[in-house]
């Protein structure tokens, strides 16, 4: 049987308006689709964020409660790098201990006929006063103090003859 | 009647046609725009915390790990520094330490003098000159100055002046050591920790090196009757 539609014509929407109406119909579909989708997703997002989150503040409770126990440790490890500065800092004052160390080389080298009657340590500086017996060994004393090469400069402060007791130079050794 | 004509005008089946699925694009629209703006900014603020909470979570671990790295090494450690950079006077330690030095040397020491303190610069480090004087033979001067250097407290030497006579040889020394207030405060909980460097492993090596004070701890004896001076 054939439909028949008694409503009048004037009271019907135009055929392509029906087609448009349509198609929006099918995009509200798509974009209530669309909608859903992005809004499970955010959901799912949001939880997956959260779960994450919750671990990882009871990872960090548990690092804290861990810290916490090596509390002692943490308090020297402080105190070991404070005084490292610090003793680095001593450390890189001038100091006669080069100078101590000089002394002790150029002692070395003192041989019979040669005393050291006065040695003063400064910082940058030793100053030495030696006593030689003789010429032959004041040059042998001198050529083994040139030979050792320590010594960035050797000045000669004075340099005096006495009879009695042979030669008496001063010498100033500065190796910085 | 008018009105009636007007509202049949306006809600003509054109119209009819369109409002359900415009209302319904309206609403989609504006369900949109809410809970995305709403949703984005919840999920930017949620994914910062996260970022900052796995920060911190880094932060700690690996604060764990060095602390649990230094445990075994760290009570010696602090030995060696707190002796070679001691919080309190450390003139006192060094005299003692140059007694027992000088008596291995088979030197006399002697005319022993302690300055005031001084605040040496900045970095809270301050200053005390001990002045001394030692007689005995002449290499053993030489090699107790060059000993020095090995002692806790470290020390600088300031000067030294050595004169030899036909009495025997003198030293008049002057040393300078230091002293620092040890740290007060523990940085915050989720601040990093450094391990030590290598530059600092050697300081550290060095300072292990170092002669350390001997300390004696005397025991409180027990009180004694006394006798009665009257009876």
């Amino acid at each position: 049987m054939a439909a028949i539609n008694l409503l009048p014509k004037d009271l019907l929407p135009s055929a392509g308006l029906i087609k448009t109406a349509k198609l929006l119909k099918n995009l509200l579909t798509l974009g209530f689709g669309i909608f859903t989708i992005v809004l499970v997703g955010l959901v799912a997002f949001f939880v997956l964020n959260s779960i994450s989150l919750r671990s990882s503040t009871a990872r960090q409770e548990e690092l804290k409660n861990s810290i916490k126990a090596l509390e002692q440790t943490e308090q020297g490890l402080v105190l070991v790098k404070d005084r490292l500065t610090k003793v680095k800092e001593v450390l890189a004052k001038d100091s006669g201990a080069e100078e101590v160390d000089n002394l002790a080389k150029v002692s070395s080298l003192t041989t019979a006929g040669v005393d050291l009657t006065e040695a003063v340590v400064f910082k940058e500086e030793l100053d030495t006063t030696f006593n030689v017996s003789d010429a032959s060994v004041l040059t042998s004393f001198m050529a083994q103090i040139i030979a050792s090469g320590d010594y960035k400069r050797i000045d000669l402060n004075s340099f005096s003859f006495n009879p009695s007791v042979g030669y008496l130079i001063s010498l100033a050794f500065i190796s910085k | 009647m008018a009105q009636s004509d007007l509202s049949k005008k306006l809600l003509s089946p054109n119209v009819k046609a369109f409002m359900g699925p415009v209302g319904l694009l309206l609403l989609l629209a504006i369900l949109s725009v809410f809970a995305f703006r709403f949703g984005f900014a919840k999920i930017s603020e949620q994914r910062q915390s996260v970022a900052t909470a796995r920060q911190n979570e880094s932060v700690l671990s690996q604060k764990e790990s060095i602390l649990k790295d230094v445990q075994s090494g760290v009570p010696s450690y602090v030995k060696a520094v707190a002796a070679a950079l001691p919080e309190k006077n450390p003139s006192l330690s060094m005299v003692s330490q140059l007694r027992i030095l000088s008596g291995e040397k088979g030197l006399s020491l002697g005319n022993i003098k302690v300055g005031s303190e001084i605040a040496a610069g900045g970095a809270s480090i301050s200053e005390v000159d001990v002045t001394f004087g030692i007689e005995g033979p002449a290499a053993e001067i030489v090699s107790f100055l060059a000993a020095v250097k090995d002692l806790a407290p470290v020390s600088t030497i300031e000067k030294a002046k050595i004169n030899r006579s036909s009495i025997g040889t003198r030293a008049d020394i002057t040393l300078r050591v230091y002293k620092s207030e040890f740290p007060q405060k523990l940085p915050s909980l989720t601040e990093p920790a450094r391990a030590l460097t290598d530059d600092e492993k050697t300081t550290l090596t060095k300072l292990s090196a170092l002669r350390l004070p001997i300390f004696s701890e005397l025991t409180p004896q027990g009180g004694a009757v006394r006798e009665n001076p009257f009876e």
